[in-house]
């Protein structure tokens, strides 16, 4: 057993036996287990060797001797090869792996023997981390001129880059182009060879791993930029020739499959590191160069994507978004503008086409929604759904939807979305209906003027409610829930009162039935009532007054005592034109169900004892003038009940005696109705709205301008206008002018004024 | 020709009825609701006072909580409320 105790040793001697060793471990020659824990004793005794520790020295010979050692293998990896040439199967990458495999792996086992002198020698003049990082004197300095020690294992690594590497470096690295553009050509070429090269490569990378600094430097230095820089001209040409050779599909094809392929060689040989800088090489030479080639093609190849389902197209889309997207926003953009170009183009195209006039609001709906979808769906499965162009879609899709035909004053969508929703929420028994809606909303979401559409809706949903004909109280009341979450509280909140309201009627008539029965008062007739708070209903003005018919004088009555004792302070006033009267006609020996108005009941109690009434004397008991008293007999004209005697106002009416209807319900009051159906009506009353709304958003917007101006105080005139045009947009699509003229509104009430000496800032006036 | 009237279904708006457009005291219309209220309708009242005023409750008792006299701000008297 070796003693551990610091003595004399004498050191040519010992160094002379280890040196024996230390060539055996470097040369991977058998070294017997015994002698290696001598050796192993003999470097402990010379770094505690007494008087003088003998380590600096022992570790001057070792370098030394490794010099040496990596000379010799230099001259072996040399061989007699022409370093100038480039030849890779020259059997130089051959010799330089096994020699390195040999030497790295004996350098490692030699590192395990000077692990003591690794240990307690070299390890106190390390540098820490810290101080390479923030730096110090001594790092800024070049590690190859550092005078300091290094691990016996570093210091072999250290000493194989300087003495074989530097020297080779120039046959190396042409080699290792030369072998790696070989393979990106072949992929056959024999396993060996390739191992061989990924060694060569890998071995650049583990020569400096110790470092800190740039560890990958020699690597950069000796494979990825003279590879790099090789590989660039070649996809260059590459790019050009099939430019050349064939059409877009073919590039890009090609271009993609190349692109693959490069990767794959990266993956195959190069460091991790290296995967982006060759992709971006690749792009660079064979995509970027080629953008307006690229970019002359896109409208075309989405033409005809669009068209039917042309496979092929949507594989090249798929391959140029591919190519496209990691070069960022720029080369992308042609790319949307077409996308958008080719939705509109499309979407007018189905808008434009034949369809049955009083269809229109269908035929616009579901146009919309197979346009949408059908991009939606295009894009997904070519462009994965990307933003870009998402946006683009939704900005196609709400450029189509608010797009005015020439000679309309503004888009019809409004009206058209709200009697789609209409006819849907009529309709009875339509199973899909709540789908529908549901997806109406799609075609919503990009109407500009949600105004105007609110304004349409909620006639129709006050026509529906009062003469109950909606389908079910749950779709409405889903709808309406869907336009909330669509544009918000504020938007419904009409629409919900208008509910609201129905829901109090149905109370307010069982209470009225229950106050009947208490006080043994009978009404008459079958009475049911809807009382409605003025202001929420778009009902225009109330109908001048009327005298109704004496049947439903007492009802009227009684219904108004009752009200006016529960509820102090309210007035009633009577919508007769929307009044239904359910009547039981004997007629012609035939019976007829009748639901008229109540100045229709009125009408037709008078024909009860006469065939002929005059016009006259019949409006004058009504207290009927002119549009109105027209309004509600034209529906008992058209249904044939009544014969006008002559086209003057004032003619005779007669009953007609000979009416048959094979229906025994005849409905008159929907025809009656005040507001307009139909087409004809349709544009008088398209004219109508946008007056109507321009009121409303003048005052919208002198609001929201006060609500900004109260918080912000100052403000200038460009902030000003986005800021207001972001909080309309929830229901329309203000214009500047109008933005300006209530501007100048506010500043004329002295809400605000322009800021002294300056000539675009408003400021509040408290 | 025979009529009967089976049943009638009857359709009134109601409103307020007051002495005067808009509520002396916010200058709202008494058709919508105080400046504190979202909504017009039940939950935003008015309220006539002995002397013939009449006002959205909110306002008036907004006003009578500020002032150390109740008076009505129109005409000065003192205010009662008229639960006729």
């Amino acid at each position: 057993m070796m003693s551990l105790k610091p003595r004399n040793v004498d050191f040519q001697e010992t160094w002379a036996t280890l040196k024996e060793t230390v060539a055996g471990v470097v040369g991977l020659r058998a070294v017997e287990r015994a002698v290696w824990n001598t050796r192993f004793s003999d470097v402990y005794a010379l770094c505690v060797a007494h008087p003088e520790p003998l380590a600096d020295k022992l570790y001057d010979e070792t370098r030394k001797f490794l010099e040496e050692h990596v000379d010799g293998l230099l001259q072996r990896v040399k061989g007699n090869c022409q370093l100038e040439s480039s030849d890779y199967n020259d059997g130089l990458l051959n010799r330089y792996v096994s020699a390195w495999r040999e030497y790295s792996q004996g350098v490692g086992y030699l590192n395990s023997l000077y692990s003591y002198l690794n240990l307690q020698h070299v390890k106190r003049q390390k540098v820490s981390d810290a101080e390479i990082i923030y730096g110090s004197s001594a790092t800024v300095s070049c590690p190859e001129h550092d005078s300091r020690q290094l691990e016996v294992g570093e210091l072999g690594l250290v000493t194989w880059e300087r003495v074989l590497v530097q020297p080779l470096s120039g046959a190396l690295s042409s080699r290792i182009v030369s072998a790696l553009e070989a393979a990106r050509d072949s992929c056959n070429t024999s396993h060996e060879s390739h191992d061989v090269l990924r060694a060569a490569i890998h071995s650049t990378v583990h020569v400096q791993s110790f470092r800190v600094r740039a560890p990958l430097s020699l690597y950069e230095r000796l494979v990825l930029e003279p590879f790099l820089a090789a590989a660039g001209a070649q996809h260059s040409r590459r790019a050009a020739r099939l430019l050349q050779d064939g059409d877009v599909s073919h590039f890009l094809q090609h271009a993609l499959a190349g692109l693959e392929r490069e990767l794959n060689l990266a993956r195959r040989f190069l460091h991790t590191t290296s995967l982006e800088p060759v992709r971006g090489c690749y792009e660079r030479a064979c995509v970027q160069a080629h953008l307006p080639a690229l970019h002359a093609d896109v409208e075309r190849l989405l033409r005809e994507a669009s068209d039917g389902d042309s496979e092929a197209r949507r594989l090249d889309l798929r391959r140029m978004y591919a190519l496209l997207r990691p070069l960022g926003a720029n080369a992308l953009r042609p790319l949307v503008e077409a996308a958008h170009q080719q939705v509109v183009k499309d979407g007018m195209a189905l808008l434009d086409e034949e369809h049955p006039k009083d269809e229109a609001h269908s035929h616009f709906v579901s146009a919309m929604l197979s346009l949408h979808s059908k991009y939606n769906a295009l894009f997904a499965d070519v462009f994965q759904g990307a933003q870009p162009f998402v946006g683009a879609l939704d900005k196609a899709c709400s450029a189509v939807v608010n797009r005015r035909s020439p000679g309309e004053s503004c888009a019809r969508a409004p009206e058209l979305v709200s009697r789609y929703c209409d006819a849907l929420l009529r309709r009875r028994a339509a199973e899909d209906a709540d789908d529908r809606l549901a997806a109406a909303i799609v075609v919503f979401k990009y109407v500009d003027d949600k105004d105007v559409f609110q304004k349409h809706y909620a006639r129709a949903l006050a026509r529906r409610l009062i003469h109950q004909l909606s389908a079910s109280m749950e779709q409405e009341e889903a709808m309406i829930n869907r336009l909330k979450a669509a544009c918000g509280y504020e938007f419904t909140n009409k629409l919900h009162r208008m509910f609201t309201d129905v829901a109090v009627s149905a109370d307010l008539n069982a209470k009225f039935q229950q106050h009947l029965r208490d006080n043994d008062l009978s009404p008459g007739t079958g009475f049911f009532i809807q009382v409605l708070q003025a202001g929420a209903w778009p009902l225009g003005g109330a109908m001048a007054p009327l005298a109704p018919p004496a049947q439903l004088e007492r009802p009227a009555r009684l219904f108004e005592a009752f009200y006016r004792s529960s509820f102090s302070g309210r007035r009633l006033a009577w919508l007769h034109h929307l009044c239904t009267g359910e009547l039981r006609a004997r007629h012609a020996s035939r019976l007829y169900h009748l639901s008229a108005t109540t100045p229709q009941c009125a009408l037709l109690l008078m024909f009860e004892s006469v065939d002929v009434v005059s016009a006259r004397e019949a409006r004058d008991a009504l207290q009927l003038s002119g549009e109105n008293w027209t309004r509600h007999l034209r529906p008992l004209l058209e249904a044939g009940l009544l014969i006008a005697k002559s086209n003057d106002e004032d003619g005779d009416l007669e009953l007609n005696l000979n009416f048959t209807c094979k229906r025994t319900r005849i409905r008159l009051t929907c025809a009656a109705a005040p507001a307009n159906q139909g087409g004809t009506t349709g544009s008088s009353s398209s004219t109508t709205e946008p007056t109507h709304c321009d009121d409303d958003r003048k005052m919208y917007l002198q609001a929201a301008l006060v609500r900004i101006m109260k918080q912000r105080k100052v403000l200038r005139h460009t902030e000003l206008i986005q800021e207001v045009v972001s909080q309309a947009r929830g229901s329309f699509a203000p214009s500047v002018a109008m933005i300006k003229k209530c501007i100048e509104a506010l500043i004329d009430k002295q809400y605000l004024e322009r800021a002294p000496g300056t000539l675009d800032t408003y400021s509040y006036l408290a | 020709m025979k009529v009967t009237i089976k049943s009638w279904t009857g359709v009134a708006t109601w409103r307020w009825i007051a002495n005067d457009d808009n509520c002396g005291i916010c200058r709202m219309p008494f058709d919508s609701c105080c400046p504190d209220c979202k909504l017009p309708g039940d939950e935003c009242p008015l309220v006539w006072g002995a002397c013939s005023h009449c006002f959205h409750i909110h306002c008036i008792v907004k006003w009578l909580h500020s002032q150390p006299q109740q008076q009505c701000p129109m005409c000065r008297q003192d205010w009662k409320f008229n639960n006729k």
